[in-house]
C-alpha cells in the first residue's frame, strides 16, 4: 500500500547537507508533515520527491518504480496527470494574464480534455468548491487577494484528480484569517478525494490539523517521525521538544 | 472477555529543555479491562494517571510493556502497531475522551460530532441525526448546532466534547475526567451514556475525580502512587 518512498537522499548545495540520508515513506490516501525550521532541509525534501530536483544520491519510487527511470516526458505527465503541486506563492503555478477558468482548463486540456463546454463547466464547479464565484470564471486572477488566487490555484491543482499532492506551505503568508479558510477547505477536499500528500510546513497548529503522521527534519535529518499526536503530544527528541515548546498558546 | 490487558507498562519523560531531567511515571504499570465492566484509575495528582490513559490511546509512547486491545476479533498491541493500525484502532475500537474540545475553525458543531462516524463510513445524514440527538440529550441546543464551537462557553464545548466520544459504540471507551465542569443534571446524563455503554458490553477505563460519579459507574478501581525515584 506504499506510494511514495524515498530511500536514502543525499543533497548537498556547497558545504550544506540540505538531504543527508533521509528515507520515508507514504501510504495512499496518507498526510504526512514535514515540519522543522527554515534551512532544515524540509522544502529540498519535497522538491527531491516531487521530482522537481534529482537527489545526490538515493531514490524516490512512485507505486514501486523509481522516478529516475522515466524520461523527461513521461515524468511530466506524472506530474501533471497524478501528481499535483501547491506553492507557497500561487503566482508561481498560475497564469495571471489567462483567466480564473482558463488557469483551471488548462490543466483539463494539458491532461487530454477536449471538449469546451464541458472544461469550462468543470472549471465553474471547481472555483465553487474552492468558493470563488462562479460568475468570475473569466475575471484575471492578478485582480485576485491572495487568498483567492491560492484557492484558485487550488482548484487549478484539483481539477485533473491527482491521487498525490505536494503542498509547500500552502498557507504561508496569508492572513490568520484566510489561513483557516484555506486549511479547512483542504481538509476537507483531501478527505473528500482520498487523496495522499506530503505537506511542508514550519506551523505546527497546519500540522496538527490537516497530517496523519509527521517527520520533524533538522539539518538535513530526520530527527523524529510517527503519528502526529505522538510527535506533538509527547516529543522525544530535543529539537522536536523545542519546536512544541515555542508555539504560543492561545 | 478481555477487552483490554495492559502490562509492565514503563514511562519516564526526558525533558532536554530542562538539562535533561528525568521524570519516572509508570514503573510496572498493569490494568485489565473486561467487557461491561469499568476500571476507575485513582491516586494524587502526579501519580500518572493521565499518562496511563494517554499510552492506551497510543498517544504517549511507553517505553517498555504491552498493551493488548482487543480489535477485530484479535488482539493488538497498540505500544507496538504500525501507525495505520494504530489509527485504525482509533477509528474502529478506541474511543478517548479528553477534558478539552479541540475546535476547528468553520467547520460546525454537528460535523465536529459527526465526524467519528464518517470516518467509520457511516452515511452523512445518519451521522449527523446521531450527533443532533445526542448534542440534544446534553443540552446543547439545536440553534448551535450550525456553528463551530469555538466560541462557545467552557461548559458547552466540554458537552459537545462528550456529545462526539459517545456518538460511536466504542468497545473499548478511555475517559479522562468527562463530567469536569458540568452541572448536575449534565453529569447525570453522562453517568446514563456510561452506564448504557457498559450495557452493550463496552470497557471502560476513567479518571473520575467526582466520587459520586465513580461510585455510579465504576466496577474496580486501579490506584496509582507517584513513582519513587530510586537513588
Amino acid at each position: 500500500m506504499t506510494l511514495l518512498e524515498a530511500r536514502h537522499l543525499y543533497k548537498r548545495f556547497g558545504t550544506i547537507e540540505a538531504l543527508d540520508g533521509v528515507s520515508l515513506s507514504l501510504r495512499r490516501h496518507e498526510i504526512l508533515a514535514i515540519v522543522g525550521e527554515s534551512g532544515s532541509g524540509k522544502s529540498t525534501l519535497l522538491n527531491v520527491l516531487a521530482g522537481r530536483e534529482a537527489p545526490d544520491a538515493g531514490e524516490v519510487l512512485y507505486d514501486g518504480a523509481p522516478i529516475a527511470a522515466l524520461g523527461e516526458l513521461e515524468l511530466r505527465r506524472l506530474q501533471r496527470s497524478r501528481w499535483g503541486f501547491i506553492h507557497q506563492d500561487p503566482r508561481q503555478a498560475l497564469r495571471l494574464n489567462v483567466s480564473a477558468g482558463g488557469n483551471i482548463g488548462e490543466r483539463l486540456m494539458a491532461a487530454g480534455g477536449r471538449n469546451y463546454g464541458g472544461i469550462r463547466r468543470t472549471a465553474a464547479q471547481w472555483l465553487e468548491a474552492v468558493e470563488i464565484d462562479p460568475a468570475r470564471l473569466d475575471d484575471y486572477p492578478r485582480n485576485f487577494s491572495g487568498g483567492m488566487m491560492q484557492r484558485l490555484q487550488i482548484a487549478a491543482t484539483l481539477v485533473t484528480g491527482p491521487e498525490l499532492v505536494f503542498m509547500d506551505e500552502p498557507t504561508g503568508g496569508l492572513d490568520v484569517s484566510v489561513q483557516a479558510r484555506i486549511l479547512d477547505l483542504i481538509r476537507g477536499l483531501v478527505r473528500q478525494l482520498g487523496l495522499a500528500a506530503v505537506l511542508v510546513t514550519h506551523d505546527i497548529g497546519v500540522a496538527r490539523l490537516l497530517a496523519d503522521r509527521i517527520v520533524v527534519m533538522r539539518r538535513g535529518q530526520i530527527v523524529e517521525t510517527g503519528l502526529t499526536d505522538q510527535v506533538l503530544d509527547d516529543p522525544h527528541h530535543e529539537y522536536t521538544q523545542l519546536l512544541v515548546s515555542s508555539v504560543l498558546p492561545v | 472477555m478481555i477487552m483490554l490487558d495492559a502490562s509492565g507498562l514503563e514511562k519516564t519523560f526526558v525533558l532536554h529543555l530542562q538539562g535533561g531531567t528525568r521524570l519516572p511515571v509508570l514503573r510496572g504499570a498493569a490494568l485489565t479491562a473486561q467487557a461491561g465492566e469499568c476500571v476507575a484509575l485513582t491516586g494524587p495528582s502526579g501519580a500518572g494517571k493521565s499518562t496511563l490513559l494517554r499510552a492506551l490511546y497510543g498517544n504517549y509512547l511507553v517505553d517498555a510493556g504491552r498493551i493488548l486491545v482487543r480489535h477485530r476479533g484479535g488482539m493488538v498491541d497498540i505500544a507496538r502497531a504500525a501507525p495505520e493500525q494504530v489509527l485504525a484502532l482509533r477509528r474502529e475500537t478506541l474511543g478517548y475522551v479528553s477534558q478539552f474540545l479541540r475546535a476547528m475553525p468553520r467547520v460546525s458543531t454537528l460535523d465536529i460530532v459527526a465526524a467519528p462516524l464518517l470516518e467509520r463510513g457511516e452515511a452523512a445524514p445518519a451521522a449527523r441525526a446521531k450527533a443532533a440527538a445526542l448534542l440534544s440529550r446534553l443540552n446543547v441546543s439545536p440553534r448551535l448546532h450550525a456553528l463551530p464551537p469555538v466560541t462557545f462557553s467552557g461548559g458547552e464545548q466540554q458537552r459537545v466534547n462528550l456529545a462526539r466520544a459517545f456518538v460511536c459504540d466504542w468497545p473499548v471507551l478511555l475517559l479522562d475526567e468527562p463530567t469536569a465542569s458540568l452541572d448536575p443534571a449534565n453529569r447525570d446524563t453522562v453517568i446514563a451514556l456510561m452506564q448504557e455503554a457498559k450495557a452493550r458490553g463496552a470497557a471502560l477505563i476513567g479518571i473520575f475525580h467526582d466520587s459520586f460519579v465513580r461510585d455510579a459507574v465504576a466496577d474496580a478501581v486501579l490506584r496509582l502512587d507517584p513513582v519513587k525515584e530510586d537513588a
